[in-house]
């Protein structure tokens, strides 16, 4: 008698750009 | 605002999102700020897109099938990430 390797983690992450009220 | 493996969580209306390369840049209305999402960030998102509501377990589910990540470590930047996310007002949890 069987699959696709398991990809590389990263920690997720949220990144504030800007702001386009002040721009 | 506490979240657990059973909140459910789904998108807010007031964003609107791009996928950039393997990236994702997302736009809150109501808050006027934009966001980039890393890789991981982008593959939650797409889960909550594609899903009009999604349970924290479910998301970690499809994270641990996906990815080589253990379950605790995956557990707990997933909490994090998400609060990040309804902190922002970028999505919102559901009754």
């Amino acid at each position: 008698h069987q699959s696709s390797p398991k990809k590389a983690y990263k920690t997720p992450k949220l990144k504030v750009l800007g702001n386009v009220k002040k721009l | 605002m506490n979240i657990t493996s059973n909140t459910r969580i789904q998108i807010k209306k007031s964003q609107s999102s791009s996928v950039l390369g393997t990236e994702t840049i997302v736009l809150n209305y109501e808050l006027g700020n934009y966001y980039e999402l890393n890789e991981m960030g982008s593959f939650i998102w797409s889960l909550l897109q594609a899903n009009p509501v999604l349970s924290v377990m479910k998301l970690k589910e499809r994270m641990l099938v996906e990815f080589d990540v253990e379950e605790s470590v995956c557990q707990e930047e997933l909490m994090s990430f998400l609060e990040n996310l309804i902190h922002e007002k970028l999505i919102e949890t559901i009754a």
